[in-house]
C-alpha cells in the first residue's frame, strides 16, 4: 500500500460561483459522503469568483472542487496542475451537455443577437464558459466583439448567472448571456413569471463542467476519490450544478457520450420511405402487367434460339444495294437534323423563360415544343406519306419536326441555367437584349449546343433506319420486306450494316465532341 | 522523418518544376514552404505523397525510400489539405470527414455510406477538434470558406496521420479566416505532434505560424531558416513583386 502522506487529514472542496448557493449548486451531500468514505474531514468552500476557486487549487489551499467548464482549461493550458475526473449527469438527461443562452426581457424589441449593437449586455466572470467564453466567441463570429467598447452601450460583469437573470428581469440590462442549466432551473421554479424572459440565441452544446482535483495528489488517493464519486449514486441522493444529479461519470465516458449525442443514422427515415414506396410501385406494376419471369425465361429462350439459328449466317448477296440504302438513310437523318436545328433555334430561344419577350410568347413556344415531341416520328411519317407520297421527303420532315421539339427544349434549359454574371456585366455596360444574347448567352451554350446536335444526329440515323417501314425512305423498307418474306439471313445482314454504321457514327461524334469542348 | 535528396521534376511541356531539392524535415516541425506561384512548391508537396511522379532523386519517409510498394503506406500516414478544399459539396460535413477513413473501412458497407459506431465517433472527434461539431450534419455547401477548410482539416486528421501536407490552405480565405486556419494547424501540430509542411505565399503568415521557412524560387531552394532567426527584410525582398532579377 502506498503510504498516505501529510495534509490529507483535512481537505478543502472549492466551488466556483455559477449559481447562488443552495439546491442548484449543491455539493453538500457529495462532500459528506466523501468525508465518510475517506474518513477525512472536508471543508466545503463556496468561492466568490471562478478565478479564486481555481487559484486555491493551484496554490494548494484546496485539493478538489468544481470550477465550471472552462476555468481550468483557460488558466491551466497544459493541464499540469488541475485534473478533471468526473462529470455529473442531471436527472432525466443523457449527457452532461448544456448551452449558453442569450436572454432578454419579453417586452424588449431585441429579436436576435445581431440586435445587441448599442444595447447593454450582462456577462459573468471571465472564467465562466456559458457566461463569458462562449458568448464572447459567438459575438465575435457575428462581428460584434465585446472588446470593442463602441459597439455596446455597456457591458456588465456579474458574479453568477442567477444575478444576471435578476438584472434582466429588473430591466437594468437589455440582455444577458447565461447558462441553460440556470435558465431551466429558474424556468421551473418561477412558473408565474417565466413568460417574462425570452431566449434569443442558443449556443452549440458545451460539454458539462467536471469535478477536478489537484494533479499532484497521491495517485492512490486520487483513484479512491474518483471511485467513491463514480459510485456515489448507489448510496446517496446527489446534487451538483443545476440540481439533482443522476450520477457522476468518468470524464472519458462523458466525452464519448457528448460525441454520441451527435450521432444520427446515416440514412434517415425519408430514404426508407422512398425506397419502400418505390419497391411497392414496382411490384404493383409487375403484378398488374401479369409478368411471369419464370415463364419468360423458359419459353423465350426456346424461341429465341430458334430464330437466331435461322438468321445465321447473314446473307450479304446484295451488299451494294444495302450500302446504297444505308447512305440514303444517313442523308435523310442528316437533312432531318439540319431542319431540326434551324427550326429549334428560334423556338428554343423563345421558350427560355429568361429570354422570351413575354409570357404569352413563352407559353406558345413551349406548347410548340411539347406538341412536336408528343407525336412519335413514326406517326408523323405515316401521315406525311399519305399527304405527299412515298420517298425521302416525309422521313426528313418527320425527323426534323419531331427532334426540333427535343432540341428546343434542350437549348431552353441550357439558356435558363447559364451563368448570370456575364449577363449582368453586359447589362451594366448598357448592352441591348439582342447584344446580350449574342455576347453572353450564345457563347456559353455553344459546347452543349454542339453536343446536343451530335446526339440528335446519332439518334436520327437510328430512327431513319426504321422510317422505311412506313414508306418514308431508307433501309427500313428493305428490312421490313425481308421480314415479310421470312428471309431472316437478309434481316441479319441489314442489322449488321446498321450496327456498323451506328458504331462509326458514335465514334465520329465523340471525336468531334472531344475536339470542340 | 522526411528526407529529400536531389529531387528533380520536369513537366512534359518542358517546365522545370524542381531543379534538385535537398531537404530534411524533423518530426513535429511546422515547416512552411514559401514561394510565389510557379515556384514549384505544389509539385514538391505532391511528390511527397505520390500524386506526382518524380524524375530523379529520392524521398525517404521514416526510414525507407518511397517507392511504388511503400507509397500506399505513406499515403495512409499522410493527410492532405487543399486550396480549394476538394470537399464533396452536396454531402454532409460528417460524410466528408468519414471519407478520410475509406482506406481502412469495409469496401462494401462504405459504398452505402455505412460506417461503424467507432468510426463515427472518430469523425465527430475530428469535427470537435476543428470546432465544427454542431455542423456535423450540415451540407458542406452551406458553410463558409473558412469552415469548409476546417472540414478539410478534419478529413485529413481523422486517420491520425504523422504528416500533414497543406497546399496553399488559406489562399482563398480572408485574413481573419486565414489566421484561424493556420492557428488551428499550429495547434494540431503541437497537440497531436503531427509534422506539417505547408505551402504559403504570404511572408507574414509564414513567419507568424511556422517553426521554419523554406524559400522556393524557380524550382530551387533559396533559403532554409528557423523563423526565430530569419531576416524578415531579406525574405520580403526576395518576394517583392517588382524584383525583376528574380522573375522568370
Amino acid at each position: 500500500m502506498i503510504k498516505k502522506k501529510n495534509n490529507l487529514k483535512k481537505l478543502t472542496f472549492v466551488v466556483a460561483p455559477a449559481s447562488d448557493e443552495g439546491e442548484s449548486l449543491d455539493f453538500k451531500k457529495l462532500v459528506k459522503h466523501l468525508e465518510e468514505k475517506l474518513e477525512t474531514s472536508i471543508n466545503l468552500k463556496y468561492s466568490n469568483s471562478y478565478k479564486d476557486a481555481l487559484l486555491s487549487i493551484k496554490n494548494g489551499s484546496a485539493q478538489l472542487g468544481w470550477l465550471g467548464s472552462y476555468a481550468y482549461m483557460k488558466l491551466d493550458q497544459q493541464n499540469t496542475d488541475i485534473e478533471p475526473f468526473a462529470v455529473g449527469i442531471l436527472k432525466g438527461r443523457i449527457t452532461s451537455n448544456y448551452h449558453s443562452l442569450f436572454i432578454v426581457n419579453s417586452k424588449s424589441d431585441i429579436k436576435k443577437i445581431e440586435d445587441l449593437r448599442t444595447k447593454s449586455l450582462t456577462l459573468s466572470d471571465k472564467f465562466s464558459a456559458s457566461g463569458y467564453e462562449v458568448p464572447k466567441y459567438e459575438l465575435e463570429n457575428i462581428g460584434l466583439p465585446i472588446t470593442n467598447k463602441k459597439i455596446y452601450k455597456n457591458i456588465y460583469y456579474v458574479k453568477n448567472h442567477d444575478e444576471a437573470i435578476k438584472r434582466v428581469l429588473q430591466g437594468s440590462t437589455d440582455a444577458a448571456a447565461i447558462s441553460s442549466i440556470n435558465f431551466e432551473k429558474w424556468f421551473k421554479s418561477n412558473q408565474k413569471e417565466n413568460r417574462s424572459l425570452r431566449v434569443i440565441y442558443k449556443s452549440p452544446a458545451i460539454s458539462g463542467p467536471p469535478l477536478v482535483f489537484a494533479r499532484n495528489l497521491d495517485p492512490f488517493f486520487k483513484d479512491k476519490i474518483k471511485s467513491i464519486v463514480l459510485d456515489a449514486h448507489n448510496h446517496i441522493d446527489l446534487g451538483g450544478y443545476g440540481g439533482k444529479m443522476d450520477r457522476y461519470i468518468d470524464i472519458e465516458t462523458s466525452q464519448t457520450k457528448h460525441l454520441e449525442s451527435y450521432i444520427r443514422p446515416q440514412w434517415g427515415w425519408k430514404t426508407f420511405v422512398l425506397i419502400s414506396s418505390f419497391v411497392s410501385v414496382l411490384s404493383f406494376v409487375v403484378i398488374d402487367l401479369e409478368i411471369n419471369f419464370l415463364k419468360l425465361l423458359s419459353d423465350s429462350t426456346k424461341y429465341l434460339g430458334d430464330i437466331l439459328g435461322r438468321m445465321l449466317p447473314p446473307d450479304f448477296s446484295n451488299l451494294k444495294n444495302l450500302i446504297y440504302l444505308m447512305l440514303e438513310t444517313i442523308e435523310i437523318a442528316f437533312l432531318g437534323t439540319f431542319l431540326a436545328i434551324i427550326l429549334s433555334i428560334p423556338v428554343g430561344l423563345l421558350s427560355a423563360r429568361n429570354i422570351a419577350p413575354n409570357y404569352f410568347i413563352y407559353i406558345i413556344a413551349r406548347t410548340i415544343t411539347v406538341f412536336f415531341r408528343s407525336i412519335p416520328e413514326f406517326i408523323m411519317a405515316m401521315i406525311l406519306v399519305i399527304a405527299i407520297g412515298f420517298g425521302a421527303m416525309p422521313g426528313v420532315l418527320a425527323l426534323g419536326f419531331h427532334t426540333m421539339g427535343f432540341l428546343a427544349k434542350f437549348y431552353a434549359e441550357d439558356i435558363e441555367h447559364i451563368n448570370k454574371g456575364p449577363v449582368e456585366a453586359l447589362k451594366s455596360a448598357g448592352a441591348s437584349k439582342r447584344q446580350i444574347i449574342s455576347f453572353a448567352v450564345i457563347p456559353q451554350i455553344i459546347p452543349s449546343f454542339i453536343g446536343n446536335n451530335l446526339y440528335i444526329l446519332d439518334r436520327n440515323i437510328r430512327m431513319a433506319t426504321m422510317l422505311g417501314i412506313v414508306g418514308a425512305g431508307g433501309i427500313g423498307y428493305e428490312l421490313q420486306s425481308s421480314f415479310r418474306m421470312f428471309e431472316y439471313q437478309k434481316v441479319s445482314s441489314i442489322i449488321f450494316i446498321i450496327f456498323v454504321t451506328i458504331f462509326l457514327i458514335d465514334n465520329l461524334s465523340s471525336y468531334i465532341r472531344s475536339k470542340v469542348s | 522523418m522526411l528526407l529529400i535528396k536531389d529531387l528533380k521534376k520536369t513537366f512534359q511541356n518542358g517546365t522545370k518544376a524542381l531543379r534538385g531539392i535537398n531537404l530534411t524535415v524533423n518530426a513535429g516541425e511546422f515547416v512552411t514552404i514559401l514561394g510565389p506561384s510557379g515556384s514549384g512548391k505544389t509539385t514538391l508537396l505532391r511528390s511527397i505523397n505520390g500524386l506526382e511522379n518524380i524524375d530523379s532523386g529520392k524521398i525517404v519517409f521514416g526510414h525507407r525510400k518511397i517507392d511504388n510498394e511503400y507509397i500506399s503506406y505513406v499515403q495512409k500516414k499522410t493527410g492532405m489539405i487543399f486550396q480549394e478544399y476538394n470537399l464533396v459539396n452536396n454531402l454532409s460535413s460528417i460524410n466528408n470527414v468519414l471519407s478520410g477513413l475509406l482506406n481502412s473501412s469495409s469496401k462494401f458497407l462504405s459504398m452505402f455510406y455505412l460506417f461503424t459506431h467507432k468510426q463515427k465517433l472518430q469523425a465527430l472527434q475530428s469535427l470537435e477538434t476543428v470546432g465544427l461539431l454542431d455542423k456535423a450534419y450540415s451540407r458542406v455547401d452551406q458553410l463558409s470558406g473558412g469552415q469548409r477548410q476546417r472540414i478539410g482539416i478534419a478529413r485529413a486528421i481523422i486517420k491520425k496521420p504523422i504528416l500533414l501536407l497543406a497546399d496553399e490552405p488559406v489562399a482563398s480565405l480572408d485574413p481573419r479566416a486565414a489566421n484561424l486556419i493556420l492557428s488551428l494547424l499550429k495547434k494540431i501540430c503541437n497537440e497531436f505532434n503531427i509534422t506539417i509542411i505547408c505551402n504559403l505565399h504570404q511572408v507574414e503568415l509564414a513567419i507568424k505560424f511556422s517553426d521554419r521557412i523554406i524559400g522556393l524560387l524557380d524550382g530551387s531552394i533559396m533559403f532554409d531558416s528557423s523563423t526565430k532567426i530569419i531576416d524578415t527584410d531579406y525574405v520580403q525582398n526576395i518576394y517583392r513583386e517588382d524584383n525583376k532579377g528574380l522573375t522568370f
